[in-house]
């Protein structure tokens, strides 16, 4: 047993690691596990550790989530591809056989193919405007910058 | 042989590869079912136990899993990595998603029925004792502060490390370790006052968690 006096800061560090981490070295960060690996076997770390220990044992109690069976067959039966694009490639393929008509038809058709052509990505571009609303919103989602409409501010508690 | 061991270590890096989930999210995409469905494979369990440590009840547990997933398929095709790596942007999803319910609506009580408290007779009853102890501790988690109980479901209930956890969190290391201790000491506050009733017979269950 180590029994050097260990300093206050030392056992208040330890106390805090031991209050954010648990009494369980093994899951503390590698850095922490380095940093008191010599006082472990004290009395004052023997103290402090067994009241961690405690409330990983009712955190360990609280109550098991069960996932019913079929969830992962739902959240598929939801599943879509993308089909942003596919329109305007649909249309354009829809085309192709006004292509094989003879010349005078042929430059008709790609006169209509280039009205088509705008005609599309414009539409094109008011469907995916949404999209892209939308995905800039889930980076505010995803960095909690949305304030209580989105609801998503940090607030310190 | 040390040039078959390297062919292999070659093919098994491809392969990893192939399989990341950010090839999968770009296969998804592109309307790849399969990548799709590995991808729910893949994460499916642990948003639905920290989904359900977040919110208390399995019906929205899996509205969270489900509204996570329908974002990605809505976005995988435009799915881009802008640093954070695909898995902790999925979760922050998620947990965002938690965090919005939170605040939207009210808390409503846990799907398991509350147990009545039985009274020192009925006390012997084992399976009453456990109930009433996980009712007692699954009502302090639910009443600690929202990103405290964030910074203990991703770090204590799925063994994610202070980084990640922080990641997912858009938080500091630092910030995160100081919701987490500030979280685990209102625990022991607010469960002191059953702690030796509690304790009784704590060894003979830990509830098992989902990883």
């Amino acid at each position: 047993m180590n029994m050097a006096p260990i300093s206050t800061e030392r056992l208040e560090a330890l106390q805090f690691c031991a209050d954010a981490f648990g009494a369980d070295p093994a899951r503390w960060p590698s850095e922490r596990r380095a940093e008191f690996a010599d006082i472990l076997d004290t009395n004052e770390a023997v103290a402090i550790l067994a009241e961690a220990r405690t409330l990983d044992g009712f955190l360990n109690a609280a109550t098991a989530p069960r996932m019913s069976e079929d969830l992962m067959n739902r959240v598929m039966a939801n599943y879509q591809p993308p089909k942003a694009q596919a329109g305007l490639f649909d249309f354009l393929r829809s085309l192709a056989p006004v292509m094989r008509l003879a010349p005078a038809g042929a430059l008709a058709g790609i006169g209509a193919l280039g009205m088509a052509s705008g005609v599309m990505s414009a539409s094109a571009q008011e469907t995916l405007t949404p999209e892209y609303e939308a995905l800039a919103y889930m980076d505010d989602l995803a960095l909690g910058e949305l304030s209580d409409d989105g609801g998503l501010s940090w607030d310190e508690e | 042989m040390g040039r078959r061991a390297g062919h292999n270590q070659t093919g098994a890096l491809l392969k990893q590869e192939t399989d990341s989930d950010e090839a999968l999210v770009r296969r998804a995409g592109l309307g790849d079912k399969a990548a799709a469905a590995q991808l729910v494979e893949r994460h499916t369990r642990m948003i639905y136990a920290s989904s359900y440590r977040m919110l208390g009840s399995a019906a929205a547990a899996e509205d969270a899993v489900q509204e996570t997933f329908l974002r990605l398929w809505r976005h995988a095709g435009k799915w881009k990595p802008q640093g954070a790596k695909f898995e902790t942007w999925l979760y922050r999803i998620a947990m965002n998603y938690c965090l919005d319910q939170l605040r939207k609506t009210k808390r409503e009580a846990p799907e398991e029925a509350a147990p009545e408290r039985a009274d020192s007779g009925d006390r012997q009853d084992q399976k009453i004792f456990a109930a009433e102890r996980r009712f007692a501790i699954d009502e302090a988690l639910e009443k600690l502060p929202e990103r405290q109980k964030l910074a203990i479901t991703l770090c204590h209930y799925q063994e994610m490390s202070n980084i990640e956890a922080a990641e997912i969190m858009d938080v500091s290391v630092e910030a995160l370790e100081s919701l987490l201790a500030r979280g685990r000491r209102a625990l022991r506050t607010s469960l002191a006052p059953m702690r030796e009733h509690l304790m009784g017979k704590m060894d003979d269950e830990h509830g098992a968690h989902i990883n």
